[in-house]
């Protein structure tokens, strides 16, 4: 996905850059024949000026769009594993986001949750000496 | 003040969806800008193509990045695709408008 | 008065009155226009990265304060989702509730039976007071460098024509955006200094959010949220909060969704 829409801003850029260029190098005849004959009809910007400009544009914002791959995840504690969803951006509804968060094995309420008032340290400090122990 | 637990909706996952579309219409309303700079576009033309290329990078991000279901990724579609950013995408328009067309006179 | 300028905006834009060409000097744009932009954006980078470095490292309420806030916050989920409850769950939660809530046991300050209810200055308040430095700081970067940067464009580059806008103004902004061009009758689309950054002041805004990543915005709304957590002055008391709180539990009439359930159920499937 990033090659193609960097390819894409590359042709993009060019294209912008190089009608930028012409119509400035366009202007600059037309100014002079202005200075040479006040009267003379000046000509319109010519259409290939504007077909490479409208066209650098729309493959930039093809370009933008292409560069947003579906979001993937990937599990934090377990077993690690890529979960892809079907789907560009974030679910807004609570229940379907936290069903990814779910899948992930993250807690987002973690700084709650193991909070020291919300944690059997009885239990945590009994399993650590077990663990002391098991190694001595 | 009421505080019912239903219809929630994840504060995380809004600002991640509001963070890429106004990323989107930022690099898009920018450029769009510079080429209308170049087109040598005036007054209402120049206005023209600015709502033009909403409209048009606004139903590409329906269709494309929503799949034609916004309301499942924004509490309130309409008002954030299309009235939220648009005075801040107006100003970035006008002043890259402006100029590319005076750097290309 | 407004009527009038829209309607005169209209016709300017209807007629399309071009006005004489002026032909400017191709230099304005090397040493006028880019200047002036380079400048802006940097000094919007700068401004950036000096909010980042202002901005406090992280707030704290201290832990009583959120204990009293998350006690109302439960008396108030109680009385809107009770009805998801037995009614002995309920009973068990209202009695307790209007109880420690009638006796302010949670109060982070107890308040004194001898001396009367202050109200709280808010300026004693440590963690206010930071907010407030951090928010005069915030102010003070934003304002110093756009007077600075609009003092430098008045001064160094005016009293010329530097570019013409791509669309038509009425004859107000003459005076703002001509303002040190000594031309009586020059048409309002040709611009000094002074209007480009006016009109880059408006635009940048995207440019930024690409430059910066945006990252800064969601930090900006995390310090928001935990502002509200804190209790707003001149609110009512937390004291007084809790009193009508264990009020409305102590008298409210429970209906759980629970009741006859198993009926319901056998007659849904029957």
């Amino acid at each position: 996905m990033s090659i193609i829409s960097k390819s894409f801003y590359l042709i993009a850029w060019l294209q912008i850059i190089h009608s930028a260029v012409s119509s400035f190098e366009f202007h600059q005849v037309v100014k002079h024949i202005i200075l040479e004959n006040p009267d003379a009809q000046t000509p319109g910007l010519p259409v290939d000026i504007k077909l490479e400009a409208i066209c650098g544009l729309i493959f930039f914002i093809v370009g933008k769009f292409v560069s947003y791959s579906k979001i993937t995840h990937l599990t934090i504690r377990g077993e690690e594993r890529i979960i892809e969803a079907n789907q560009y951006l974030k679910l807004i509804a609570l229940n379907k986001a936290s069903n990814t968060d779910v899948l992930t094995n993250s807690d987002p309420y973690g700084e709650i949750n193991y909070h020291p008032a919300f944690v059997d340290i009885h239990y945590k400090r009994k399993a650590y000496k077990e663990y002391i122990n098991r190694k001595a | 003040m009421s505080y019912r637990f239903t219809g929630l909706q994840s504060a995380d996952s809004g600002s991640f969806n509001n963070s890429k579309l106004l990323q989107i219409h930022d690099t898009t309303m920018l450029t769009a800008g510079l080429s209308a700079g170049i087109l040598q576009l005036q007054s209402f033309a120049g206005f023209g193509m600015f709502f033009a290329v909403y409209t048009f990078v606004n139903l590409l991000f329906i269709s494309w990045l929503c799949q034609f279901r916004p309301g499942l990724y924004f509490s309130d579609p309409i008002h954030t695709i299309w009235v939220k950013n648009l005075f801040r995408e107006l100003a970035g328009f006008i002043m890259t408008w402006t100029l590319a067309f005076t750097l290309v006179r | 008065m407004l009527p009038q300028s829209v309607l005169s905006l209209w016709e300017a834009i209807r007629t399309a009155n071009e006005g004489p060409e002026l032909l400017l000097d191709p230099d304005l744009k090397l040493w006028a226009l880019i200047p002036i932009s380079i400048v802006m954006i940097l000094v919007g980078v700068a401004k950036q990265c000096i909010m980042v470095l202002v901005s406090p490292k992280s707030k704290t309420v201290p832990r009583v304060k959120l204990t009293e806030i998350l006690y109302i916050t439960k008396a108030r989920v109680l009385l809107g989702n009770g009805s998801n409850l037995s009614s002995e769950s309920f009973q068990m939660r209202q009695e307790y509730l209007a109880q420690v809530l009638s006796e302010g046991k949670y109060l982070a300050i107890k308040p004194n039976e001898n001396e009367k209810a202050k109200i709280e200055n808010p300026f004693t308040n440590s963690s206010m007071t930071d907010a407030m430095t951090s928010m005069a700081m915030g102010n003070l970067v934003n304002y110093i460098p756009q007077t600075i940067i609009m003092w430098w464009v008045n001064y160094f580059f005016a009293g010329f024509v530097l570019m013409r806008l791509p669309f038509p103004l009425t004859i107000r902004f003459k005076q703002m955006l001509q303002s040190s061009v000594m031309t009586d009758d020059l048409d309002v689309r040709w611009v000094s200094s002074m209007s480009w950054y006016i009109i880059s002041m408006g635009g940048l805004t995207p440019v930024y959010n690409i430059l910066l990543g945006g990252s800064n915005l969601d930090k900006l709304d995390v310090s928001a949220q935990q502002q509200q957590l804190s209790q707003i002055p001149g609110g009512p008391s937390p004291q007084d909060q809790m009193k009508s709180l264990a009020n409305d539990i102590t008298v409210f009439q429970h209906v759980s969704v629970l009741d006859d359930i198993e009926d319901r159920v056998l007659k849904l499937y029957s």
